[in-house]
């Protein structure tokens, strides 16, 4: 075994022993070959010694030629038994002596000799020497024995020596070696537990902290990695293939040469091939039908190839092969993966069989439904509404019935075909029903385009979701337009044989009653009871029996009678007008079996037949003698349903004078007036749709008139027929733009005036000042020199002229208070009217107590004032108002005893009128208008003093704040001034 | 010149009626002594304010008393009060407005220009003396004028 390959702990003592061993034995060596060498030497040098030693003793000898003294020193050497032997030469070389005495001559070696180690002894040589002269040789042979003694000593304690230190060197090593060689093994035996058993989780025992130490835990942290690593490998490749296993698909993996190297569970169930089976085999072998195997294996090189395949990555549809040779569609989808080994491809193939199949039989259906559609349109009238209601399918019947085309219905719900005869609870209930999942039946009547009226027996089916809603519903319907046409007919007809005011009896060929209804009951006075069963006869005078006879006869041959006025009898015997009808009875075969007979009570009719000429005499007199213009016409409507004309039915014989139209009657209104507008279209079709009667005024340009027209509808919407009562009032409108042209230029002139008269306004105030200032001066002048005159000169004066001078002062003095007053009077046109609220009560107590106290002293004045409500105006133009008023009131009741001032205010709701009544000199009524002119005054001035300007100013005041002032008076009587303050919320 | 610095009224008026009328009033009341009479504003200018034909004149000794017409010819009466009450030299020099004028407007605006008094000249004889003569009376013997 190579040491290489012995395990480390052997190794490590081997290397150790053989290295102490080797250390020793040369050690050993060495001291031997020393000690051997240092013996030889030592032998030497003895036995060089004892031959000098000898030759010493011996020269005598031999310088005598005494052989026996020679001889005897010789002898000596006895005692050293390893001398083997020995002699002593002479000069000559000739043995002299010798020792053992018995030795051949021959056995000593000849001279010279050297000394030195010889094959088994030690020769040496020593020259006899007396004097300067050689006497002779020595010499000793001896054997080698204490040298093999020591040699062997020395052999063995080299041996002793060696083998003890090995023995202790293997122990040491033994024991030391474990240090690196436990944790080596450790980590050995770890490693090999892992490669073999694949075991990661093992760990390995970490001995010390050394290189080893660090080594350890490399390792074993090499191993969590490992291990971790796997642990993920292994769950991700467990989750694969639970994947892979439990895919719908067959999942087939296979080699860049074709052969499988993966295999699912569904791919041995798809193919009946168990994995084992499968892997390694060549794909195209086992599921690829033979016939497309060469375009596989063309597919696979063009892949490798270039990188490029039409199968890759795409789902295709093939035919695919059971282990048992059936073939089965399939679909399939490939994806190429690269792996360290090269090209793997990995297909997934999914069973599509079923799916064919259900296709196939989806196709069936498809075509079965198609087929029944097809049976169903070409039978009944089929459309289908969404949720909404909203059409999403007609039928050509369904288009055919309603006259509308596809496009027009649909998106459309049913209201577009509602006739409006069904109640909103029928259609209520018809949704509630379909919108609960529930099939509806019934019969609708529906409005076709062009307003015609079918009716239909339907069945809707609501088509229902998988949660159970309605997704849309199907109308199946059936045409039953005429049956209920019969149906209808035979209603109306029972109920007017039944309710009929008519009497409607049966009666068989021989005059026999054989039906009597409610009519005939009333008529006659018989009930059904009575009647039936008896002879026909028993209502007919007797003087018209023979009536009776000639109807039946006339009915036998099948002819009818028609409106006979005649008579019959009651049952309590008086006479009725009746007009009769009679006509056959037929059976199912055409035989005539009886008569029916219609009697009318005509009492009634021929009542209202004179009432109705007369109403129509009226109606024509009316009609003809009528100013207005009356006609009545008849709607035209183009396709889309707009009036677009109209035709004169009917027209009064003012109609021309009040159109200018002649002979309209018949004729379309465009045809006398193609310029005729359209709204006169627009507003008489719409009275003739909505019954809406109409009054209105417009404008017939074509005719160069306006009318004022009263416009109602004849009949029902569907007689399109408008009646129409009008007037020309040209004159009129004429008048009416004349006025509100002269209405603009009055307003106009209105303009010009006022701005005229803003500017005269501010010239007047500009009059009244210089009026208040100049005018005064000279005045004042006359005035003041006048009473300068009468002051300075009165005594040169006579009597008259001082009068005279008076007179002109009182003149002055008067004119002067005039011109106060006008001015007075003029600022208050100027003056802004402010409004506050104003208590008339506190403002005529305070002016009594005040301004017209001193007008009150030594009067004695009965005042009554009564409580006055407030007013808005401006306090210092009312007090101005008030002030007058009064004042005027205490100067005019001069003189009556006691003079009376009423003052108060009459109210009749929102109206208030103040006023102040006196019991003074009153005035005549017929000047009344005179009193609140300026300066008007209508008492001398030497009766009652004053300007004439105070009631102006209260008029001005009044006026100014929108009121109204009058007077009441009579002479002697007292007077009463009232004013409002109407215009309240005016200025 | 001297005579110019004793007047003690000084009375503008134009019209020649008024102002003897107005001048016998003072006379009668003994008043008529230093009396100055201006015939327009643009004179009554002059006077006040020492220039033009009274250039002689000194502002330290104003007239007691300034009676004023409004309606005067070349600066009416407006003007001078105006003018009067807006220099601090003739700001306290009472003046009195005696016009024909009764609107509110005139009186209002005099008062605003701080007119010491408005009097509407009477139109009768006796009313007019006896005012002329006591407002005389008034502002030249009870009232204190400020020393200068």
């Amino acid at each position: 075994m190579l040491l290489r390959d012995t395990p480390i702990r052997r190794k490590l003592m081997t290397v150790n022993l053989l290295t102490s061993s080797a250390v020793l034995l040369l050690t050993c060596m060495a001291f031997i070959t020393y000690e051997i060498i240092t013996l030889r030497k030592g032998m030497m040098q003895g036995y060089t010694t004892r031959a000098e030693i000898i030759a010493a003793n011996s020269s005598a000898a031999l310088a005598f030629q005494n052989e026996a003294d020679a001889t005897d020193v010789l002898s000596a050497l006895k005692t050293d038994r390893r001398i083997i032997m020995a002699c002593i030469y002479d000069d000559k070389g000739k043995v002299f002596a010798r020792y053992p005495a018995n030795a051949l001559a021959d056995a000593f070696p000849a001279l010279p000799g050297k000394s030195g180690y010889r094959a088994g002894h030690l020769a040496v040589f020593s020259s006899v020497i007396e004097g300067e002269r050689k006497l002779g040789t020595v010499y000793l042979q001896s054997n080698l024995s204490s040298l093999t003694e020591r040699y062997h000593a020395y052999g063995w304690l080299a041996a002793a020596i060696i083998i003890g230190s090995i023995s202790v060197a293997y122990l040491l090593s033994r024991a030391l070696q474990k240090q690196i060689s436990l944790p080596i093994l450790a980590l050995a035996e770890v490693a090999n537990a892992v490669s073999k058993q694949r075991n990661y989780s093992v760990r390995a025992k970490k001995f010390g902290n050394d290189e080893l130490g660090s080594l350890t835990d490399s390792f074993n942290q090499m191993l969590e990695q490992v291990q971790k690593q796997n642990l993920v490998l292994s769950e991700s490749e467990a989750r694969v293939r639970a994947i892979i296993n439990s895919a719908i698909s067959a999942v087939v993996v296979i080699d860049s040469a074709g052969d499988i190297v993966d295999w699912n569970e569904r791919a041995e169930q798809m193919f009946g091939r168990p994995r084992q089976e499968a892997i390694g085999q060549e794909l195209a072998e086992i599921i690829i039908p033979p016939r497309y195997r060469d375009a596989h294996a063309r597919g696979m090189k063009h892949f490798l190839a270039t990188g490029e395949g039409p199968v890759l990555n795409r789902i295709i549809e093939l035919s695919a092969l059971r282990r048992n040779g059936d073939e089965f569609p399939a679909e399939l989808s490939i994806s190429p993966m690269k792996t360290a080994d090269g090209m793997t491809f990995c297909g997934f193939i999914t069973d599509i069989t079923e799916r064919k199949q259900a296709e196939e039989q989806l196709k069936a259906s498809f075509k079965e439904i198609g087929d029944l559609k097809a049976a169903l349109d070409e039978h009944a009238i089929v459309a289908i509404t969404n949720q909404q209601g909203k059409i999403t399918y007609v039928n050509d019947k369904f288009c055919a019935i309603s006259k509308y085309s596809r496009e027009e219905l649909l998106g459309q719900d049913h209201r577009l075909i509602n006739s409006g005869f069904h109640s909103k609870e029928f259609i209520h209930d018809l949704w509630l029903t379909i919108t609960h999942g529930k099939v509806w039946k019934g019969e609708i009547k529906n409005k076709a385009k062009d307003g015609s009226f079918y009716w239909v027996d339907t069945t809707i089916v609501p088509f229902l979701s998988a949660a159970g809603k309605p997704l849309q519903y199907v109308a199946i319907r059936a045409d039953i337009t005429e049956r209920k046409q019969v149906e209808v007919a035979a209603a109306r007809l029972a109920a007017i044989v039944q309710y009929s005011d008519d009497a409607i009896i049966g009666k068989d060929l021989d005059g026999i009653v054989t039906s009597w209804n409610a009519g005939a009951e009333k008529i006659f006075g018989y009930p059904a009871q009575e009647m039936v069963g008896q002879p026909i006869l028993r209502l007919i005078p007797p003087d018209r029996q023979h009536e009776e006879t000639n109807i039946l006869d006339r009915v036998r041959r099948g002819e009818s009678v028609q409106h006979l006025d005649t008579m019959r009898v009651r049952k309590d015997g008086s006479l009725v007008d009746v007009s009769i009808t009679s006509s056959a009875i037929k059976d199912a075969t055409g035989k005539i079996i009886g008569a029916s007979k219609v009697a009318r009570d005509i009492t009634e009719r021929k009542r209202v037949e004179a009432e109705a000429r007369e109403s129509e005499e009226r109606y024509r007199t009316l009609f003809n003698t009528l100013i207005e213009g009356f006609c009545t016409i008849e709607m035209v409507y183009d396709a889309e349903g707009r009036p677009v004309d109209y035709r004169f039915l009917e027209v009064n014989p003012a109609f021309e004078t009040q159109t200018g139209l002649q002979g309209a009657q018949g004729k379309l209104m465009r045809e006398l007036a193609p310029g005729h507008e359209a709204h006169w279209f627009e507003i008489y079709g719409r009275i003739a749709s909505t019954g809406e009667p109409a009054h209105f005024e417009n404008e017939a340009k074509a005719l160069g008139r306006y009318f004022d027209v009263h416009a109602y509808r004849v009949g029902t919407a569907e007689s399109r027929r408008v009646a129409i009562l009008f007037n020309d009032i040209t004159k009129r409108k004429q008048i009416e733009l004349e006025i509100s042209k002269l209405n603009a230029e009055l307003e106009k002139r209105v303009i010009e005036r006022t701005t005229q008269l803003e500017s005269a306004n501010k010239e007047l105030e500009a009059f009244s000042y210089s009026v208040s200032h100049d005018l005064r001066a000279p005045l004042r002048a006359i005035n003041g020199f006048a009473g300068i005159v009468l002051e300075d000169f009165s005594e040169q004066l006579p009597a008259a002229g001082k009068r005279y001078l008076e007179r002109i002062s009182q003149g002055g003095k008067r004119m002067g208070e005039l011109i106060d007053d006008l001015l007075a009077f003029s600022r208050l046109s100027r003056q802004s009217v402010n409004r506050l609220t104003v208590d008339p009560n506190k403002l005529v107590r305070g002016i009594l107590g005040e301004e017209l106290k001193s007008l009150q002293e030594g009067r004695a004045i009965e005042w009554k004032i009564g409580v006055m409500p407030t007013c808005p105006g401006d306090p210092a133009l009312l007090k101005q108002v008030w002030i007058n008023l009064l004042s005027n009131a205490i100067k005019y009741s001069r003189g009556r005893e006691p003079a009376i001032v009423e003052v108060g205010c009459l109210c009749d709701g929102e109206a208030k009128a103040y006023f102040v009544r006196d019991n003074g000199a009153g005035f005549d009524m017929q000047y009344a208008n005179k009193l609140f002119g300026v300066f008007q005054r209508l008492h001398r001035t030497d009766e009652f003093e004053g300007t004439g300007v105070g009631l102006a100013i209260v008029q001005r005041i009044v006026h100014r704040h929108g009121g109204r002032v009058w007077a009441e008076g009579k002479v002697n009587q007292g007077a009463a001034f009232y004013f409002t303050m109407e215009g309240e919320n005016k200025i | 010149m001297n005579e110019l610095n004793e007047v003690e009224i000084l009375i503008v008026e134009d019209n020649q009626d008024d102002l003897d009328m107005t001048l016998r009033a003072l006379s009668k009341a003994n008043l008529a002594n230093h009396i100055h009479t201006a015939r327009d504003g643009a004179e009554a200018l002059d006077f006040i304010f020492c220039q033009g034909t009274c250039a002689g004149r000194k502002f330290d000794n104003p007239p007691k008393l300034v009676l004023l017409d409004l309606k005067l010819p070349k600066v009416d009466g407006m003007e001078v009060l105006q003018k009067m009450k807006s220099d601090p030299r003739t700001k306290t020099i009472p003046v009195v407005i005696l016009t024909s004028s009764k609107e509110q407007k005139d009186v209002i605006d005099s008062y605003h220009l701080g007119v010491n008094s408005y009097i509407v000249k009477p139109v009768n004889f006796e009313g007019f003396a006896v005012a002329v003569k006591e407002l005389g009376m008034y502002w030249l013997l009870l009232n204190q004028p400020p020393k200068l």
